[in-house]
C-alpha cells in the first residue's frame, strides 16, 4: 500500500513540475535590451498601417529575410488589453481568443504591434506600427471558385465559401460531383446564400438557382438569345437576374507580359424573372454594340452596365474599349428608360469594365485596363471608383503594378473585396480595403490563413469572390443531384418586340458564322 | 524432411520468388516509366497533406505518392514495388491463415501479388490500389484476430475500424474488408452475435458511404462506395477479381479444410506445401517473358527518349507502334528535326495524319498538352509553350514536368516571381530539390541562360514582337517565328513541312529565301521535291532558288516518278503498287496517296 502511495504521489509531483515548465516556458519576457531598429521589420502578409474590420479571423503573419532564432511580437490596444505571441520561426500565430479580446478593445481605435528578433546575441526592436480597427464588420462569409490556371480546358474545380472569422473553407459544390464539368459565375441575391446561382458549363450544363428554398436547374439560352445567361447581376427585389448573353472568344499573346486575351464576338443583356421563369430584355440593351456585365443599383431602379462598339474581324482585340453606361428601370412595370453615359473610355483613355454600385448608392467601383473588359489577365487593370453624385472618378490606393479585378461590396458597403495578382503575378488571391464614408480607401491587406506560408505553395487561383451574409447550408448532395435533373426551360418574353431582339442576335450569328468558318 | 530443412526451402524459395519480381521490374516493366507517364510528386510539406486529408482514400493516396516519387530510380523504384508484392502476400498469408490455420494453401498468399505485378505492367495502374487493398486486408486481420474475444469487443472493433479505414482507404478498402468480414462471421455463424455483426457490417457499410454521399461536397454515392474501383480509369476487372481473391480464398476454407483431412494429403503436408511453392515460382517466372503490354510500353518509351532527348530511338521504337496514334508520328517528326532528318525523311514515315501529325494543336486534349507545349518550347515560341503548359496543369496539377515546363518558360520570359512560385513548390520534393535549387540561381541572372547552351538555343529564339497564337492554324505562329528570327531553323522545317503536309507549294516555294541564313549546304530532298511538283503546276513560275540549285538526283527521280504515273496514262490507283516499290518515301507519293486533304480524311481521334 505504501509503495502504492508513494508512486501516486511521486506521479503528481512530477506532473506537477511537468506542467510548472511548460507554464513557465510559455511566459514570455520582454527583453530589457535591446537595439531600436529604424525601420519596420518586413512582413508576410504586409499586415502594416492597414483598418482592419472587428470581426476577421487572426492575421497571422511572418517576418520576412530574417533569420533570427527567437520573435516575439506585442499586440496592444495602449491601456486597454495587450498580448504577447512568441515564435521560432518567423511565424506568429494569434491565438483566436486573444485576438478576438484585442479586436473588441479596439474596435473604432487602433492597436500597435512591436515586434523584437534575437539573433546570435542582440535583441533587435522594430519601429511599432499601428493598425486601425474600424467600427464596421465585414460580412463573415466568402465565396468563390478555385480554378487552376489554365485558360481552356479544367479538371478539378469547385465553388467554396470561407468564414472570414475564423480559416474555415468549405466546398459548397465541387465538380467532381457534377461531372467534372467547368462552374463558374456564382452569385447570391442581397448577400443572402440561400439566394444563390452557379452557372455550370459543360453537360449537365444549366444553370442552378437556388430561391425560396427551392433548387432548380435552368436552362437560360432560348431561341432569340446567343448564348443562355452568362455575367449575373441579382435585382434586389431578389425575382431578377440580369444576365449578360455572350459569344466569347479568346486569343493568345506570343510575347510581352500578357498571355491571353478574353474578347467579346458579341454581346447583349436580357432580365431573368424568376417567378415566371421568363426572360425578357429592351432594345436598348440588345443593340448590335456590346452591351455586357449588368449590375444593378441598391434600388433596383438602374441597371449599370458597359458597352463597347460591335466587334468586327479588322479591328484588333487589342484595341476594344468599353464605356460605362446605366439605363433606368422600372421593375414593377417592367419598364427601361434611356441609356446614359456615365463614364466614356475616350475620356479616360482606358476601358472600363466591371462596374459595381455600392450598397448606399453613394459610389460606383470598376476596374480600367488598356483594352478588354476581361481583364482578370491583363496586368494593366486597377480598380477605381466614381462619385456618383459628382461623377469624379479617381484611382483607388489599392492597386498595384499587377492585376486588381473582380471587385465586391460588402453588405454594408464599408469594405470593398477584390483579388489581385501583385503575390506570384499568376495566381489571383483576395485583399480587402476598408472605404469610409467619404470614399476614401484604407491600405488593402490579404485573406488571412491560418499559416501565412500557405500562399507560398497555393497553385490555385481564388476567383470572382463575393461576400455573403452567412454560410450556404444547400448540401452539396442536393445540389449535384438538381443538376443532374431535366432542364427548367427558360420562356422567352412573348410581349417584347422580337424584331429589335433578333436584330441584334441576327447580326451576332452571322459574326460567328464568319469567325468559325 | 524436418522441419528446420523445410523452413530453409521455404525462405530460399520466397527469396527467389523477389528476386524474380525484382528482375521482372528491372528488366521488363522498369519503374522509372511508370513514373514518366504517371508525373507522380510529393511534397514535405504540411499544405500538401492538407489536401489529402480532406477525402475519404486521401491518406493511401498520399502514402502511394510518396513510394511512386521514388520510381524515378530504376533500381529503387523495383525494390520498392517487389517489397510492397511481398508485403502484399506476407498479409495475403496471415489473413488466409486466421481462416484456414497453418494449413492454407501457400499458393493462395500469392496470387493476389501476383496479380499486382501484372497490373504494373500497366503504366497508368496506379500504386493506390496496393496501399488500399494492403490497409483493407490489415485490417480485416486486426478484426480477425478479435474472433475469439468477447462479443462486444468485436462488435466495437467493427464500429471502430469500418470509419477508420473508411477514412483511410475509401469505398473500396471498405468493401475489402466487409466481404472479409462477411465471410468470417458466415464461417461461425453458429456463434452468437455473428448475425448481428453480419447486420452491422452491411448497415456500416451502406450508411458511412450515403451519409458520405449526402454531406460531402467531394464525393456522390457510387464513388464513395466503390472507390477506386469505380474510378480507376483502367484494368477495372483485373482489379475486382484482386478484390475478390481474398474473400473467395477465405470461403473456400471449408473445401480445403476437408481436402486437409485425407490421409495422404495430411501425411504429406510439407511436400505438398513444398511443391505448392515451387508453382509459385513458375508462376513468377512465367512473367519474365511477359510481353502483354509491350504495345503500351513502346508507346511510353517513345514519349520517354523523346523527354530525354535521346532522339535516334525514337524512330526505332516508333517502328513497333502503330502510327494511328497521331502522338506516334508527331515525336517521329520531332525525333527526325533533332536528329538534322526532318526535311529529308520525314516521308519515310507515315504521315497519313497530314498536319495534325506535325503540330497537335489543331485538335488539342488532355493526352497531348504537354507535347503542343514540348514542339513550342524547343523553337523558342515560349508563350505558346508556356499557354500549353497551364492547360497541362489543369489536368495534372502537380506533374514535375510540367511545373518544371512552367518554371522555365517564365525564367525565359522574365517572369521570375511566377518561377519563383512554382520553384517554391518543387523545393519541396525530395525527389525534385535539386532541380529547383539549379534553376533557383537563374532568377533574375539572365547571364545564367546565355551561359547554359539548351536554355540559349530557346531564349535566342523568343519573338519580341507580340502576335496572337493561332491555335487552329499553326502554321502562322512558325511563319512570324521564322519572320523575327530567319535563323530558328526548327521554325523553317516545320514550317516547309507543314507547306507540304497542307500542299500549299507557293508558300514552300515564296519562304525558299529563309535557306540562306540557315546553313544549309543544298536544299533538303523533300524541299527539292515539292518545288519540282509546284514548278510542274505552275509552269510559268520559277522560284527564287538563290544560291542554290535542285539537285540531279531529286529531278531523275522526278522524272523516272512522272514516267510511271505516265506508263498507267495517268490511274494513280494502278500505279500505287510499283511507285511505292521506289517512292513511298516521297512527298509525291504522300500527296497522291496518303494525305487526308488528298482522301478526304476527317481527323477521328478517341
Amino acid at each position: 500500500m505504501k509503495t502504492k502511495k508513494y508512486i501516486l504521489l511521486s506521479s503528481a509531483i512530477g506532473a506537477f513540475l511537468i506542467l510548472t515548465i511548460i507554464f513557465l516556458m510559455n511566459i514570455i519576457v520582454l527583453p530589457k535590451n535591446y537595439e531600436q531598429a529604424q525601420n519596420n521589420p518586413a512582413l508576410f502578409p504586409d499586415y502594416k498601417e492597414i483598418t482592419v474590420p472587428p470581426n476577421i479571423a487572426p492575421l497571422n503573419f511572418c517576418i520576412e529575410n530574417d533569420s533570427s532564432k527567437k520573435q516575439i511580437a506585442v499586440f496592444s490596444v495602449p491601456g486597454q488589453y495587450s498580448f504577447k505571441v512568441k515564435s521560432r520561426n518567423q511565424k506568429f500565430n494569434i491565438a483566436a481568443r486573444k485576438w478576438k479580446k484585442l479586436l473588441k478593445a479596439g474596435k473604432g481605435k487602433s492597436y500597435t504591434v512591436e515586434i523584437y528578433t534575437k539573433s546570435e546575441k542582440e535583441w533587435i526592436k522594430y519601429k511599432t506600427f499601428e493598425n486601425r480597427v474600424a467600427e464596421e464588420v465585414i460580412d463573415s462569409y466568402i465565396s468563390f471558385r478555385h480554378i487552376n490556371a489554365g485558360y481552356i480546358l479544367w479538371e478539378k474545380m469547385g465553388i467554396y465559401q470561407r468564414n472570414l472569422e475564423s480559416f474555415r473553407k468549405t466546398p459548397v459544390l465541387l465538380n467532381d460531383r457534377t461531372n467534372t464539368n467547368c462552374m463558374n459565375c456564382h452569385t447570391f441575391g442581397n448577400y443572402n446564400p440561400n439566394e444563390m446561382m452557379i452557372h455550370l458549363r459543360r453537360p449537365p450544363s444549366g444553370t442552378l438557382l437556388c430561391t425560396n428554398g427551392e433548387t432548380r436547374f435552368l436552362n437560360t439560352a432560348t431561341d432569340y438569345t446567343m448564348s443562355a445567361g452568362v455575367y449575373p447581376s441579382w435585382h434586389p427585389n431578389r425575382n431578377l437576374i440580369a444576365y449578360s448573353v455572350n459569344r466569347i472568344a479568346q486569343k493568345f499573346h506570343s510575347a510581352g507580359e500578357k498571355l491571353i486575351n478574353v474578347y467579346d464576338m458579341a454581346s447583349d443583356i436580357v432580365v431573368y424573372d424568376i417567378k415566371k421563369n421568363m426572360i425578357t430584355t429592351t432594345p436598348a440593351l440588345s443593340t448590335k454594340s456590346l452591351e455586357n456585365l449588368p449590375a444593378w443599383s441598391p434600388c433596383g431602379n438602374y441597371l449599370y452596365y458597359i458597352s463597347s462598339p460591335p466587334y468586327s474581324a479588322e479591328a484588333n482585340a487589342k484595341n476594344v474599349k468599353y464605356d460605362m453606361l446605366r439605363i433606368k428601370y422600372n421593375a414593377a412595370e417592367n419598364k427601361w428608360g434611356t441609356p446614359d453615359t456615365l463614364l466614356r473610355s475616350s475620356d479616360t483613355g482606358l476601358s472600363i469594365t466591371y462596374p459595381a454600385p455600392s450598397p448606399d448608392g453613394k459610389f460606383l467601383s470598376f476596374c480600367m485596363a488598356t483594352y478588354g473588359y476581361f481583364t482578370i489577365h491583363n496586368p494593366t487593370t486597377d480598380v477605381y471608383l466614381l462619385d456618383l453624385e459628382t461623377k469624379e472618378y479617381s484611382k483607388l490606393p489599392v492597386n498595384s503594378n499587377h492585376v486588381e479585378s473582380f471587385h465586391a461590396w460588402s453588405s454594408n458597403g464599408r469594405w470593398l473585396m477584390f483579388v489581385s495578382k501583385r503575390l506570384d503575378k499568376l495566381y489571383s488571391r483576395v485583399y480587402f480595403a476598408h472605404i469610409d464614408k467619404n470614399g476614401k480607401a484604407s491600405k488593402p491587406f490579404l485573406l488571412p490563413q491560418k499559416d501565412p506560408g500557405f500562399y507560398s505553395t497555393f497553385t490555385i487561383n481564388y476567383n470572382r469572390p463575393v461576400f455573403m451574409k452567412d454560410k450556404v447550408r444547400i448540401k452539396a448532395g442536393t445540389l449535384s443531384k438538381t443538376a443532374t435533373e431535366k432542364h427548367v426551360q427558360a420562356k422567352f418574353d412573348p410581349n417584347i418586340d422580337v424584331n429589335a431582339l433578333s436584330g441584334a442576335t441576327q447580326i451576332v450569328r452571322d459574326v460567328h458564322t464568319e469567325h468559325t468558318n | 524432411m524436418n522441419e528446420k530443412s523445410f523452413k530453409l526451402i521455404k525462405n530460399i524459395t520466397t527469396a527467389i520468388f523477389l528476386l524474380v519480381i525484382f528482375v521482372f521490374f528491372y528488366t521488363k516493366v522498369n519503374p522509372e516509366l511508370i513514373h514518366y507517364k504517371q508525373q507522380p510528386l510529393f511534397l514535405f510539406d504540411k499544405f500538401f497533406l492538407y489536401g489529402f486529408l480532406k477525402y475519404q482514400g486521401g491518406v493511401s493516396e498520399y502514402i502511394a505518392l510518396f513510394f511512386t516519387q521514388f520510381f524515378t530510380y530504376k533500381f529503387a523504384g523495383s525494390l520498392l514495388i517487389t517489397l510492397l508484392i511481398f508485403v502484399i502476400a506476407l498479409l495475403t498469408g496471415s489473413v488466409l491463415n486466421s481462416f484456414y490455420g497453418k494449413t492454407s494453401n501457400t499458393v493462395l498468399h500469392y496470387i493476389p501479388s501476383l496479380l499486382f505485378a501484372l497490373l504494373f505492367t500497366h503504366y497508368s495502374f496506379q500504386l493506390t490500389a496496393l496501399i488500399v487493398f494492403g490497409l483493407s486486408l490489415l485490417f480485416g486481420l486486426l478484426y480477425l484476430k478479435t474472433q475469439k474475444s468477447s462479443p462486444v469487443i468485436k462488435t466495437a472493433t467493427l464500429l471502430i475500424i469500418m470509419p477508420l479505414l473508411f477514412y483511410l482507404a475509401g469505398g473500396s478498402g471498405l468493401i475489402l474488408f466487409s466481404t472479409i468480414v462477411l465471410v468470417s462471421e458466415i464461417s461461425y455463424l453458429k456463434k452468437t452475435n455473428s448475425i448481428i455483426n453480419i447486420a452491422l457490417v452491411l448497415l456500416l457499410l451502406v450508411g458511412i458511404t450515403l451519409l458520405t454521399s449526402l454531406f460531402s461536397a467531394y464525393t456522390g454515392f457510387k464513388t464513395a462506395l466503390l472507390g477506386l474501383l469505380h474510378n480507376a480509369a483502367q484494368q477495372k476487372t483485373m482489379l475486382w477479381l484482386l478484390w475478390a481473391s481474398v474473400p473467395v480464398f477465405a470461403a473456400l476454407q471449408p473445401v480445403i479444410k476437408q481436402t486437409g483431412k485425407i490421409p495422404f494429403i495430411s501425411k504429406n503436408m510439407r511436400v505438398i506445401t513444398g511443391a505448392n511453392m515451387l508453382v509459385i515460382l513458375l508462376f513468377a517466372v512465367s512473367l519474365l517473358p511477359f510481353q502483354n503490354n509491350k504495345k503500351e510500353k513502346n508507346s511510353v518509351l517513345v514519349d520517354f527518349y523523346a523527354a530525354q532527348g535521346e532522339w535516334d530511338k525514337v524512330p526505332e521504337t516508333a517502328q513497333n507502334l502503330s502510327f494511328s496514334d497521331r502522338s506516334v508520328i508527331f515525336q517521329v517528326n520531332r525525333a527526325l528535326y533533332h536528329q538534322g532528318r526532318l526535311a529529308g525523311e520525314a516521308f519515310s514515315y507515315p504521315q497519313h495524319w497530314g498536319e495534325y501529325g506535325l503540330i497537335l494543336t489543331t485538335y488539342y486534349n488532355s493526352k497531348v498538352l504537354m507535347k503542343c507545349s514540348d514542339l513550342f518550347f524547343e523553337m523558342g515560341h515560349v508563350k505558346g509553350a508556356l499557354h500549353w503548359a497551364y492547360e497541362a496543369q489543369t489536368k495534372k496539377e502537380n506533374s514535375p514536368e510540367v511545373l518544371k515546363r512552367i518554371i522555365l518558360c517564365n525564367i525565359l520570359t522574365g517572369e521570375y516571381t511566377t518561377a519563383e512560385k512554382f520553384l517554391a513548390v518543387l523545393s519541396k520534393s525530395p525527389v525534385h530539390r535539386n532541380w529547383a535549387k539549379k534553376y533557383r540561381a537563374y532568377l533574375n541572372n539572365p547571364k545564367k541562360i546565355t551561359n547554359d547552351k539548351k536554355l540559349n538555343s530557346i531564349y535566342r529564339f523568343i519573338p519580341s514582337n507580340d502576335f496572337f497564337s493561332n491555335t487552329r492554324h499553326p502554321q502562322y505562329d512558325l511563319l512570324k517565328l521564322l519572320e523575327e528570327n530567319p535563323d530558328n531553323k526548327m521554325a523553317f522545317e516545320y514550317f516547309m513541312i507543314d507547306c507540304l503536309l497542307t500542299h500549299n507549294l507557293a508558300q514552300l516555294a515564296l519562304n525558299l529565301k529563309y535557306l540562306d541564313n540557315l546553313g544549309y549546304t543544298s536544299i533538303p530532298r523533300h524541299i527539292e521535291e515539292g518545288l519540282l511538283l509546284f514548278m510542274v503546276l505552275n509552269e510559268n513560275f520559277r522560284p527564287d532558288l538563290g544560291k542554290f540549285k535542285i539537285s540531279a538526283e531529286s529531278q531523275q527521280r522526278f522524272s523516272d516518278y512522272s514516267k510511271i504515273l505516265m506508263k498507267y496514262r495517268g490511274n494513280r490507283k494502278e500505279a500505287q503498287n510499283e511507285i511505292a516499290e521506289k517512292y513511298s518515301d516521297t512527298f509525291w507519293y504522300y500527296i497522291n496517296y496518303l494525305s487526308p486533304i488528298t482522301l478526304k480524311r476527317k481527323i477521328n481521334e478517341n
